[in-house]
């Protein structure tokens, strides 16, 4: 119970506790019912008062208690023995199919709570790359030999039912077990998460894990055949081969560090940026070397112009009016003071996707559905790619191993940006901070960007996805509540695509300029840095030459996404580590 | 005026014309005048079954543009790696089939191929009408139509320009240039046409058609002399664009970096695959109206062979243009280009990028044979396959370009076209049509004054 300034302005809601309380006098329990929530609290905590309000009077008490969140005391901590033989033995799955059946919580949905979010739907799965629905993965091998192809329909049967799904062939999994995700099925929760997928729990005979009392997940065996009907497998990454296109790479830990434990996995190059080695895959920092001034927005001296593209509606217009005034100094790219930038450590990223929602939810990208991802219409703006290699297999061990790799991609704010020499109205630019801008309200809708972006990372919203009135709206009530009142939300016809995070650097500009200080390295955090659990992303300034990001974009590990075009990407990403076969990964 | 007492400032007379330019000797100026004019005043009941046809299906196309525009281009099939499909396709298309009209009334008067005389009025007025519908798709494709305006350079209070390093910027000046002059081409060599139908017109509304388009001609000696001067000076200045239009166009590929786009042979590549479907269209055109209007006295089967020849010579060039392409992709350094052309032929669209080669490449063989170049039908069938290769073509370049970008994540995103995108397709060749079935209806679609000049002199016959 925690003290709210004001009912909240969108709903006419309740704390749980009263609606609890609304619903026990509803349903004629003979009890004397306390008049609210805050009485029936009060009351519970009179004998904690009784117990640990060292002589204070209640109203102190709980006042106090409010304020720090609760009262503790010390308990002791029972001894933990560890004993020789397990406790209990998993059950032996019952039943007469030829597979396993693997039930395993969603990344998403979890055991399915998540499910009605239309964020968690659309996002992809880590594994499979399938959004709003279920599947189940079959080992390639015992697919062949049901004559199932990727998106094929497959009967699961057990002893307790039987459901139909797409399969997903997958060599990670066992040739003796199918798995299916949780969380689908749902019959009712919300209009987003009804009539999504199956739930698999009802291929689950009625047992219980001898040992926690929960469900036996790993309890029953289920018989597999082909159907001509299924649900379609929808998935946003179709192909998880990069054919030698060098998206995600490796670097084997003994070049890194010859002979030896490396202290620091993030080493500088031999050769300083811009020095010019000439030796393949050399990097060299992305544009805009040179510091200058003028562009931080600051406190303005007496008498001083605004430059041009640094106007904001607090500045008075008639200061900025006559582009000519302003010295060609001012605001000028030679001059720029920053050049924002990302390293991503994929040896970090574990591919959970964190930073897609939180993407979503910061920049308040629309959910599509299934029939336009189908079409490769999500409006992500970041995507996790996942490859999956196959390892030459070390001597002396068994057949050659998954290797499964993961790349967030991007926006690179590339510093030759292929899709900026094409718009033909200038709809995107080139800031002078080095970022790839969008202008929303100046795109007329060509799409050439997209087409000559090697990235593939620009969205386009084919549909009036910001309408209330429009069917295809993306945000109905109360999902309108959520969205990022610092970002535009954009209509149909536009193209969209990663900023940075731009809000975010201007907001943390601001404040510097409002404490009259100079930015600091790790002022300005993008969504999906702060996000990710790794922090396998880094954001920050390549002309500050101490900041992180800066020394990782130089570190050996570092390359450029398909450097061969000379785009120059802003996004530097450092290489996987290839681990030495047995130390495990 | 009547047309026998016009002098005709030329030096050519009907004895240098080779004899295969010949029409037929039973044709005197007054019978030609009375057969092209006949054309436009009697119509009979097989046009107005075609022109209510084609309003049918342009009014189908209108409702599913009206759909896409108050719905989105979601509408479409295009997907994320796909963005651009069916609609730059059919732009490409149109800018194509309106190359052949200049080539055949400018570069062919040039170059003094006076076969060109019978047919030049029809692939003069494909030319506008192709420009006209080929500029429709560049707005029908955007996703803000009603924006389509700020590609042109207009001062405004906020000083934007346009970024004129985009291609597509470049079509806008390319491609309203193009009209421009190709419409004023047009319109300059229909002018003594358009007095004889003001002074032999049937009624009113076809006399008073011609006097707009006559611009006040009397036939006086010193209009024709300003006439040829104008009809040279616009031959001339039209050539080059005939060049340059459709370079331009290609570049909207050629300048992207797209693996089976960014290619340096694109611009003649482009222009002799636009040369080679317009004039497959104008003998589509063609061999209907001579022979539903009892023309075949005026357009010979000889004039056709030596429009059929065109192709195949042009045919030729593009045949050579797809083997260079897959050589470089071969021989140079781009593996992803390598992988672009086997996947073109070999990949998800190995339908179309087959349908491209057997239309453009093999079918136009059989115009190696003289009986096949005569026999109308078959020439007919043909040129129906060239433009459908050439419709392919573009859609192979397009599509399956795109659907195969370097990054591999968004593969197997295939393109497949809706419902309404078929319907624009169809709409826009109902548009072309419509606009074609009017004209015939209106102007004389044979030049009266150049066929004459081929005529013998009735004196002469006399002697």
């Amino acid at each position: 119970m925690q003290p709210a300034t004001q009912k909240l302005p969108m709903f006419d809601a309740k704390a749980p506790g009263e609606t609890l309380l609304a619903l026990a006098r509803s349903a004629g329990l003979k009890r004397a019912w306390p008049e609210s929530w805050m009485d029936y609290l009060k009351a519970r905590w009179k004998p904690l008062h009784q117990r640990m309000g060292r002589g204070k009077d209640f109203e102190t008490f709980w006042r106090e208690s409010v304020q720090k969140g609760g009262v503790w005391e010390e308990i002791a901590s029972p001894a933990v023995r560890w004993g020789a033989t397990p406790a209990f033995a998993p059950a032996e799955p019952k039943g007469q199919g030829s597979a396993t059946l693997v039930l395993y919580p969603s990344p998403a949905f979890y055991d399915g709570r998540g499910a009605n979010k239309s964020w968690l739907q659309e996002l992809p799965d880590p594994t499979t790359k399938a959004v709003w629905g279920s599947w189940v993965e079959i080992h390639p091998e015992t697919a062949a030999g049901l004559g199932v192809a990727m998106g094929d329909g497959v009967k699961v049967e057990t002893e307790a039912g039987s459901v139909v799904l797409p399969a997903y062939l997958y060599p990670g999994i066992r040739k003796d077990t199918v798995a299916i995700p949780l969380g689908q099925g749902h019959t009712a929760y919300g209009r987003y998460a009804k009539d999504r997928g199956v739930n698999a729990l009802a291929l689950l005979p009625q047992a219980q894990d001898s040992a926690s009392g929960a469900v036996a997940y790993l309890s029953a065996r289920a018989k597999l055949t082909k159907v001509a009907a299924a649900p379609e497998l929808v998935m946003t990454q179709r192909d998880k081969n990069q054919h030698e296109r060098g998206m995600a790479r490796v670097i084997p830990l003994a070049e890194l560090a010859p002979g030896g434990t490396p202290a620091d996995i993030n080493l500088p190059r031999a050769h300083a940026p811009g020095e010019g080695s000439g030796e393949k895959g050399h990097i060299e920092l992305p544009s805009q070397h040179k510091l200058g001034k003028y562009t931080e927005p600051r406190l303005m001296q007496e008498g001083e112009k605004t430059p041009a593209h640094a106007v904001t509606a607090f500045v008075p217009e008639e200061t900025v009016r006559g582009p000519r005034q302003i010295p060609v100094s001012q605001g000028s790219y030679k001059h720029a003071q920053h050049r924002w930038a990302m390293a991503i450590d994929l040896h970090s990223c574990t591919g959970c996707s964190a930073c897609v929602v939180a993407c979503y939810a910061e920049n308040n990208i629309p959910t599509v559905g299934p029939e336009q991802v189908k079409r490769g219409r999500e409006m992500a703006w970041i995507r996790i790619e996942r490859y999956e290699e196959k390892l030459a297999a070390p001597s002396g061990t068994q057949a050659a191993a998954n290797d499964v790799r993961f790349v967030p991609m991007m926006c690179q704010h590339c510093t030759s940006a292929p899709c900026e020499t094409v718009c033909p109205v200038y709809a995107t630019y080139h800031n002078p901070e080095g970022l790839n801008a969008q202008i929303y309200n100046r795109c007329v809708g060509t799409r050439y960007c997209s087409n000559n972006c090697p990235y593939k990372v620009r969205a386009f919203n084919f549909f009036d996805y910001a309408a209330p009135e429009k069917e295809t709206f993306a945000f109905p009530e109360p999902l309108n509540w959520q969205l990022n009142p610092d970002v535009t939300v954009r209509s149909r016809g536009v193209m969209e695509k990663c900023t940075m995070c731009v809000q975010r650097i201007l907001e943390g500009k601001g404040n510097a300029r409002d404490e009259e200080r100079p930015l600091k390295d790790g002022d300005i955090q993008t969504a999906c840095q702060q996000s990710c659990p790794t922090q396998a992303i880094t954001f920050g300034d390549l002309l500050d030459p101490e900041s992180r990001v800066a020394k990782l974009s130089r570190a050996q590990r570092a390359y450029w996404a398909l450097d061969e075009l000379n785009t120059g990407p802003g996004v530097t990403y450092l290489k996987e580590l290839e681990l030495p076969a047995g130390s495990g990964s | 005026m009547s047309e026998e007492e016009i002098t005709y400032e030329t030096e050519m007379t009907a004895d240098d014309v080779g004899a295969t330019e010949h029409v037929p000797e039973t044709v005197t100026q007054k019978s030609l005048t009375a057969d092209c004019l006949r054309l436009i005043q009697r119509p009979g009941w097989l046009w107005w079954v075609v022109f209510l046809f084609d309003l049918a299906i342009l009014a189908v196309a209108m409702v599913a543009e009206r759909n896409q525009i108050v719905q989105g281009i979601g509408v479409a099939g295009h997907t994320r790696p796909v963005m651009w499909a069916s609609y730059v396709t059919n732009f490409v298309f149109w800018v194509g089939i309106a190359h052949c009209g200049t080539l055949v009334s400018a570069i062919l008067f040039l170059f003094r191929s006076h076969f060109r005389r019978a047919v030049y009025r029809v692939a003069e007025a494909m030319t506008v009408f192709g420009v006209m519908t080929a500029g429709l798709f560049p707005i029908i494709h955007l996703g803000r139509p009603w924006f389509a305006y700020w590609l042109f350079p207009y001062p405004h209070q906020r000083q934007l320009w346009p970024n004129f390093r985009s291609p597509l910027e470049w079509d806008v000046f390319a491609v309203s240039t193009y009209l421009t002059v190709s419409t004023i081409f047009f319109l300059v060599g229909i002018i003594p046409d358009a007095a004889a139908q003001r002074d032999h017109g049937a009624n009113r509304f076809y006399r008073l058609i011609g006097h707009i388009f006559s611009f006040g001609w009397t036939g006086a000696n010193h209009q024709w002399k300003h006439f040829y001067g104008a009809y040279l000076y616009f031959a001339a200045f039209a050539t080059p664009l005939v060049l340059s239009v459709h370079s331009v166009v290609s570049w909207d590929f050629a300048m992207a970096q797209v693996p089976g786009w960014h290619s340096t042979i694109f611009a003649p590549y482009f222009v002799a695959g636009a040369i080679f479907s317009g004039v497959a269209l104008v003998i589509n055109l063609l061999i209907p109206i001579r022979s539903v209007f009892k023309l075949e006295h005026i357009v010979t089967v000889d004039h056709i062979e030596k429009l059929s020849k065109l192709v195949l010579l042009t045919s030729m060039i593009v045949t050579y243009s797809y083997l260079v392409e897959i050589f470089s992709a071969w021989y140079g350094p781009s593996s992803n280009e390598r992988d672009m052309f086997m996947w073109r032929f070999f990949g998800h669209f190995w339908w179309a990028g087959w349908t491209m080669a057997t239309c453009n490449s093999l079918i136009p063989l059989l115009l190696w044979s003289k009986k096949v170049r005569r026999n109308l039908p078959l020439l007919f069938v043909i040129c129906l396959f060239v433009n459908v290769g050439m419709w392919f073509e573009r859609f192979v370049i397009i599509v399956s370009s795109l659907a195969r970008p370097f990054d591999p994540a968004p593969w197997g995103v295939n393109y497949k076209m809706s419902w309404t995108e078929g319907a624009i397709l169809a709409g826009s060749f109902a548009w072309f049509f419509m606009f074609f079935l009017i004209f015939i209806r209106v102007l004389p679609a044979f030049s009266l004054a150049e066929i004459k000049e081929t005529l013998r002199a009735p004196m002469r016959r006399k002697a």
